[in-house]
């Protein structure tokens, strides 16, 4: 199995549904506070976005874990705590073994990961309530609550997926493949 | 009268230092326990740079004792050959000094055995630790031999003491390069190049050593003409030949960014913006120029405040150039849309600069206990519990 995520930046209202709906149900003692995630000026949770400009016009990015097959956080631990989980296919953190070296969240090229300001140990994508959801082949809450349907989540190793049904309907892209990351993350672009 | 005094005297040398040490251990205790996540920090700030600060300290001062145990160069009157035990003391503070800053950037230092257990290949920071602890398995063992040994064993035993200096050096050769592409391969970074940084380090790690020799051991050799300007001499030599090598890379290291964009965008902070009077004053002027001719005139006159005026001033620059290599660098990364960057505003907290304080009174007062109780100077015996004094 190898599960992915689908983005459709052309569907995408940037109401920031997925990124408060990540941070309430995976982080919801950090969400109490005043700075959750200190590292990002963020909210606790494990969506980011970027806003840059393309032909004039603005352009927006929603960042999370792209679980690259050739994952430079997976290389980069020491420990092993960084792994990919070969049952779905995330790269996943295992926190009992990681020592909180910080070389998985230098390494990843996305920006993918920050610092817990409670445990000092990396979050990513899926976060603990979503990694329960997912094992119990449910969709993570960002896919859940997106009103605009702009999130897909599947197998990619499944024909029938909805993520294999949008990527063989439309243009899409992978950010930074270039790096040889070969991420499972898509953003249906046209 | 004069027992009584020896007595205090002895006390003193042993007692001070001890004292320093516990101060600075507390410090770093203090300092940790006070850590937490700053605001758009970086990951791997100040304690980072100065653990790698130490670790090239360390491998310098192995190449300068490597000479006299490989290569047999024992100086023009065996003063070589007197400082030896020294020479190898010192790494071996230097790296306890990395390991105490190393353990308190992690978040969890007492899982650190983690690394061994869950050993991953791929990391280049799984390979430091295992490459760290033959570097100073094999340095502790070299310098038990060699206060275990008399003169006389010492010729016959020559081979085991080849072996150890020679498991050592190639160790310590490993452990560089490797230290180099703990930071050349993270490729979210486009102003570390490993094959670069690689040559960089080894580099640095000449000039620092032979800098941190120079004027620790100066603290013994002052008093004595002859090491005195030995010292000077042959550490302005190795400091002033490497030191131009190190002026070349780092104005290499300047050019070949200017053509990658992405690399630019941090090195030209460095170069022409926040930091440009540290680059330019601190490491281009005093810690490249001025140590360049200091180190020559003490090699040319035997100066010994010459080489320690040099020694001095490449310690301070290349810390700051070790900082502004991996701080800044950190501080503006690409992001996923073409053009945009990541930006870090880092300034080290009280907390980290409290841990590196810490370490830093630790650094000579451990090489000051480690002289008052070990037999390091020229003559000297173990008298109790095999290696002490
Ligand atoms: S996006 Fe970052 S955290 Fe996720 S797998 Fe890739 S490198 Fe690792
Ligand atoms: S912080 Fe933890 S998960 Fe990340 S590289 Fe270090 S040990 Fe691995």
């Amino acid at each position: 199995m190898r599960l992915a995520y689908v983005w459709d930046s052309r569907k995408c209202i940037a109401c920031m549904a997925c990124v408060v709906a990540c941070a309430s149900a995976n982080y919801p003692e950090l969400m109490r506070e005043a700075k959750p995630n200190p590292q990002w000026n963020w909210l606790a949770g494990n969506i980011r976005v970027i806003v840059g400009e393309n032909g004039g016009k603005p352009e927006l990015r929603l960042i999370s874990c792209q679980h690259c097959e050739n994952a430079p956080c997976v290389s980069a631990c020491p420990t092993r705590a960084s792994y990919i989980d070969r049952r779905t296919g995330l790269v996943r953190i295992d926190h009992s073994k990681c020592i909180g070296c910080k070389a998985c969240l230098v390494a990843c090229p996305y920006g993918a990961r920050w610092l817990n300001p409670a445990t000092m140990l990396p979050e990513k994508c899926p976060g603990p309530f979503c990694s329960k959801l997912i094992e119990n082949g449910l969709n993570p809450v960002c896919v859940e609550v997106c009103p605009a349907g702009a999130r897909y989540f599947g197998d990619l190793d499944d024909p029938e997926s909805p993520v294999n049904e949008e990527l063989r309907k439309h243009r899409v892209e992978r950010m930074l493949e270039h790096l040889g990351t070969n991420p499972k993350w898509f953003v249906i672009t046209g | 009268m004069a027992r009584s005094r020896m007595d205090l005297k002895r006390l003193g040398s042993v007692g001070i230092p001890l004292v320093l040490v516990l101060a600075g251990l507390a410090m770093v205790i203090y300092g940790f326990a006070k850590k937490e996540v700053e605001l758009h920090a970086i990951n791997w700030g100040l304690l980072v740079s100065g653990y790698t600060y130490f670790a090239l300290v360390a491998g310098g001062s192995i190449l300068v004792e490597a000479i006299h145990t490989i290569f047999g160069y024992k100086g023009p009157r065996g003063e070589h050959e007197k400082l030896v035990r020294l020479a190898i003391w010192f790494p071996i503070v230097s790296l306890l000094c990395a390991w105490i800053l190393i353990l308190a950037d992690l978040s969890r230092p007492l899982e650190f055995w983690r690394i061994f257990a869950g050993f991953n290949p791929d990391s280049r920071i799984a390979w430091m630790a295992l490459l760290y602890t033959i570097y100073i398995a094999a340095l502790v063992a070299q310098l038990v031999f060699l206060i275990r040994t008399s003169d006389e064993e010492r010729v016959t035993h020559k081979k085991i003491e080849i072996a150890l200096a020679s498991a050592g050096l190639v160790a310590g050769v490993l452990l560089y390069t490797n230290l180099a592409q703990v930071f050349g391969t993270m490729i979210s970074v486009p102003g570390w190049y490993g094959a670069y940084l690689a040559l960089y380090f080894l580099t640095y790690v000449v000039v620092l050593g032979a800098a941190g020799h120079a004027l620790f051991t100066m603290t013994y050799a002052w008093k004595h003409k002859e090491l005195r300007e030995f010292v000077s001499h042959y550490c302005g030599l190795v400091i002033a030949s490497s030191v131009l090598m190190l002026g070349l890379l780092t104005m290499w290291g300047v050019v070949t960014a200017w053509y990658n964009p992405q690399a630019w965008a941090t090195y030209s902070m460095i170069v022409e913006g926040m930091y440009s009077a540290l680059f330019w004053g601190v490491v281009i002027a005093l810690g490249i120029a001025a140590t360049f001719l200091l180190a020559l005139y003490a090699t040319l006159r035997r100066s010994a405040v010459a080489i320690v005026s040099a020694s001095t001033l490449a310690l301070i620059a290349g810390f700051v150039n070790i900082y502004l290599t991996i701080v800044v660098h950190q501080t503006r990364v690409p992001e996923v849309l073409s053009g945009l960057y990541r930006v870090a505003e880092y300034h080290a907290s009280t907390a980290e600069i409290l841990i590196l304080l810490g370490t830093f009174i630790i650094w000579p007062s451990l090489y000051a206990l480690g002289k008052a109780i070990l037999p390091l100077l020229p003559g000297e015996k173990p008298k109790k519990l095999l290696i002490f004094k």
